[in-house]
């Protein structure tokens, strides 16, 4: 995160991925609605509500731990909330995405993980040590998005079934992952600028529409407060909440924290991959402000408006929250909607954003999953995508019919796992990513392409 | 006279230049077989062999 903040302001900002020519192939807005929709969409909308209900009530465990219940939890729940979903996860994302830009667009590099460890292995990495960092990428890209599919599908059939009593079982799951699947075909054949980032676009503008909604129709000035506490409060505990040594809230630190981390982690190579693919022609500076600031200020107001309405109503007893806490996960949200006006189709829009966020999810993994196996080509025939975007659906739907949510949890546990090795990775290629830089602005001098 | 810096990631490897064209298709010989290997099987298996409950 510090050496993300510190790109932001180090000379090497001023370097332009794909040359000091190149233009950006997206409109502003359509680049902001398409990194936000990548690294986020799906988990806002569940945990928006979900998380800082949880650290309130104490669900399991509360930071620090802080009396649940209490004022102090009330201000701890939404910045540990913010802690999880703001600078830190889009830190990881940036710097992956920044490396694999920066080798692929200015050096003419492959578009495929490979191509950020050329600082470590040189022209080994085109050989067997490439060969196998590229395969687990795949390997953990696409069983990362299926079980993320599947759980979804369980989440997304567990809110129609509390909206419209249709049954959450296996039947209904599957039809919500083929339909998923379809859509993201159907995107897929549409290709990126008809498929992903009209989506993209569709869901940024849906999901403004139910945040103004639930500002708006909500607690107003408690949301307009609580994204004061919010950010204040993440800025004032961002330290010792990073602090890994002497907590006596361990469990709520390995519970939350550890696994948040592992997960972001393990999904950058998906998501660093796309905004990677999606950012060339942006300067360093532009990048690296994108990535990281603007969905940070996203996320707090959307965590301040959905999790703030939601303690509002816990405070004031009012509604199923109030009345047993978080009962599920998936049902929060629909839950803090019910005591808002026009229920059902707010309700009904939510399930439709969460359906749209799987479909991009879907669209821009078999992207990412395409460009690696084609040898870093981004132009290769649309059937290998097609397969990709089935093989995803399979997975999840083999989860779902192979074992439900125990193997679904299996194979998420798996995926975290591979989180801690990556890590160091991680670190390396923040090492080669800053070399990188710093080597690329002295030639730029030199050539007289840049000025200092 | 500042030293004159040489460009040190320099590559000869171009993008594709170990892909197989198949059905004309545009693959990498190695990463895309071992992948979909891999994925296909783990599908076959999960369904011949399921775990537990697929109801939740």
């Amino acid at each position: 995160m510090v050496v993300s903040l510190a790109l932001i302001f180090m000379p090497v900002g001023k370097i332009r991925l794909g040359g000091q020519n190149a233009t950006p192939e997206f409109s502003t807005m359509s680049w902001f609605a398409m990194l936000f929709a990548a690294g986020m969409g799906i988990g806002l909308m569940f945990w928006a509500v979900a998380e800082p209900v949880a650290y309130y009530t104490g669900w399991y465990e509360t930071p620090f731990n802080v009396a649940a219940n209490s004022p102090e939890a009330r201000d701890l729940a939404m910045g540990a909330t913010l802690y999880h979903w703001g600078l830190h996860p889009w830190a990881i994302y940036a710097i992956v995405a920044l490396s694999l830009a920066f080798f692929a667009f200015n050096k003419n590099m492959p578009l495929t993980i490979r191509s950020a460890f050329f600082p470590l292995l040189k022209d080994k990495v085109w050989g067997w040590p490439g060969h196998i960092i590229d395969v687990l990428a795949v390997v953990a890209t696409i069983f990362g998005l299926a079980t993320s599919l599947g759980f979804g599908a369980q989440q997304a059939a567990s809110g129609l079934d509390y909206l419209f009593q249709v049954g959450s079982g296996t039947n209904v799951q599957m039809a919500i992952i083929v339909g998923v699947t379809a859509l993201a075909l159907i995107s897929v054949l549409r290709g990126l600028d008809g498929g992903v980032k009209v989506l993209s676009n569709i869901n940024m503008a849906t999901a403004g529409i139910v945040l103004f909604f639930v500002i708006f129709a909500g607690p107003t000035m408690t949301i307009l407060e609580t994204i004061w506490v919010t950010s204040s409060t993440y800025v004032a505990n961002i330290v010792p909440l990073s602090n890994p040594f002497g907590r006596e809230d361990e469990a709520w630190f390995q519970g939350w924290t550890v696994f948040y981390w592992a997960w972001w982690i393990s999904w950058s190579p998906f998501v660093g991959m796309f905004i990677a693919r999606v950012s060339k022609g942006r300067t360093v500076r532009e990048f690296v402000t994108a990535v990281l600031i603007i969905p940070t200020l996203i996320t707090t107001v959307w965590m301040s408006g959905f999790g703030g309405t939601a303690l509002e109503q816990i405070q004031q007893g009012v509604g199923v929250l109030a009345d047993k806490g978080l009962t599920e996960v998936s049902l929060a949200t629909f839950q803090m909607f019910e005591q808002l006006p026009w229920t059902g189709i707010v309700s009904f829009v939510g399930i439709i954003l969460v359906l749209v966020f799987f479909v991009t999810s879907s669209d821009s993994g078999s992207l990412v999953i395409d460009s690696i196996t084609a040898g870093g080509k981004t132009d290769a025939p649309t059937a290998q995508r097609v397969f990709w975007v089935v093989m995803e659906g399979a997975i999840a739907a083999a989860l779902i019919f192979g074992g439900g949510e125990d193997a679904l949890g299996a194979i998420q546990a798996v995926a975290i796992s591979a989180g801690l090795p990556f890590t160091a990775i991680l670190l390396l290629m923040t090492w080669g990513l800053l070399k990188g830089l710093t080597h690329e602005r002295k030639l730029l001098l030199q050539r007289g392409e840049l000025t200092s | 006279m500042g030293e004159v810096v040489k460009d040190e990631y320099q590559t000869d490897y171009v993008a594709g230049q170990d892909n197989i064209n198949p059905f004309g298709l545009d693959l990498h010989n190695w990463v895309f077989p071992v992948a979909a290997i891999i994925v296909v099987l783990f599908v076959i298996g999960t369904l011949m062999f399921p775990g537990g409950e697929g109801d939740s």
